[in-house]
């Protein structure tokens, strides 16, 4: 398989994803407590999990759309690439809670929350983070989000409405 | 035909995973999930990609195949196995079952190796063996703290 060096410098891209995991980490610890430490847990983790999964099932072959930072290779970057959404997704969740979204009102949620995607993914690509390959555009993300997103309004229902039934 | 294989194989494990009483919580088996994909996501990536000791398939239809492994087959029989060794099921009985569903593990990475969507270059049975017995400890180690954690998933008024 060949390596694809992008890059080979700490620059733009590293600290990026640094400042990101750090104000975001700081932030969910400075606003007020809406949830318990399990649901909140959850709310940190959806973030990461579902950058793994995505990142993992659309950059990788067959497909490999993108590749994630300096190189085509798995490195801790790319890890701390998806540790960075878990800020992310938590303040989905928290102001989805805060601002009391009704179900019927959700879509205009999650588009505003696509295009705030979109617009983070696009700086990120600036940055050096993600690096399009084989015709893939951020427009194909728009899609990903709008999908991600309304998961994530789902997942809320689940939590809180059956979180602790026991199976 | 692989999907279709590995479809057949993950429904009867979804089957049996919604008959078996796990004792977990939906909160809870969210967060193993979550933890089972971050985790396995992770080690086969750096296996395949980084290292390339275990290099996947390039065939389309058996990479999807692979996905139904690593994203549903795999999870469900770990947060089996996470649930049943925290349960207060007797000694045996728990290890017992911890070991079958370890061993459940090693047959599905046959048969991934034996359709050809996995090849083993600096990677064998032994090893396969190691890691998914550490993944159960620590998967069982980590749900033993997350139910600790304080069960509760309603917000705090």
């Amino acid at each position: 398989m060949k390596v694809i060096h992008y890059d080979n410098h700490f620059n733009g891209n590293e600290w990026f994803v640094i400042i990101s995991i750090v104000v975001g980490l700081l932030a969910v610890l400075v606003i007020p407590k809406r949830f318990t430490k399990k649901t909140s847990t959850i709310y940190l983790l959806t973030g990461v999990f579902f950058g793994f999964f995505f990142d993992h099932t659309l950059s990788v072959i067959p497909v490999s759309y993108y590749d994630l930072n300096d190189t085509s290779l798995f490195e801790l970057t790319d890890f701390l690439s998806h540790v960075m959404y878990s800020s992310y997704s938590y303040f989905f969740f928290y102001l989805y809670d805060y601002l009391k979204v009704k179900a019927r009102n959700s879509p205009l949620y999650i588009l505003i929350w696509t295009f705030i995607s979109v617009g983070i993914e696009k700086i990120s690509a600036i940055l050096g983070v993600y690096h399009y390959k084989h015709g893939y555009t951020i427009f194909y993300s728009f899609v990903i989000y709008l999908i991600v997103h309304s998961i994530w309004v789902a997942l809320y229902y689940v939590i809180e409405r059956h979180g602790e039934k026991e199976y | 035909m692989y999907i279709a294989i590995f479809a057949l194989i993950a429904w009867i494990i979804i089957v049996v995973f919604i008959l078996v009483p796990k004792r977990l919580t939906i909160t809870e088996m969210i967060f193993l999930y979550f933890i089972i994909g971050i985790q396995t996501v992770t080690l086969f990536t750096l296996l395949d990609v980084s290292l390339q000791w275990v290099p996947v398939t390039r065939d389309v239809e058996k990479s999807l195949a692979l996905h139904i492994c690593r994203f549903i087959i795999i999870p469900l029989l770990l947060i089996l196995a996470a649930g049943i060794l925290n349960s207060p099921l007797r000694f045996k009985w728990r290890w017992g079952i911890g070991v079958s569903i370890l061993m459940l593990l090693l047959v599905d990475d046959w048969l991934m190796r034996h359709f050809e969507m996995i090849i083993f270059r600096h990677w064998n049975y032994l090893y396969a063996l190691i890691m998914y017995a550490v993944f159960i400890g620590a998967l069982t180690l980590i749900s033993r703290w997350f139910i600790r954690l304080g069960r509760g998933g309603l917000k705090q008024t």
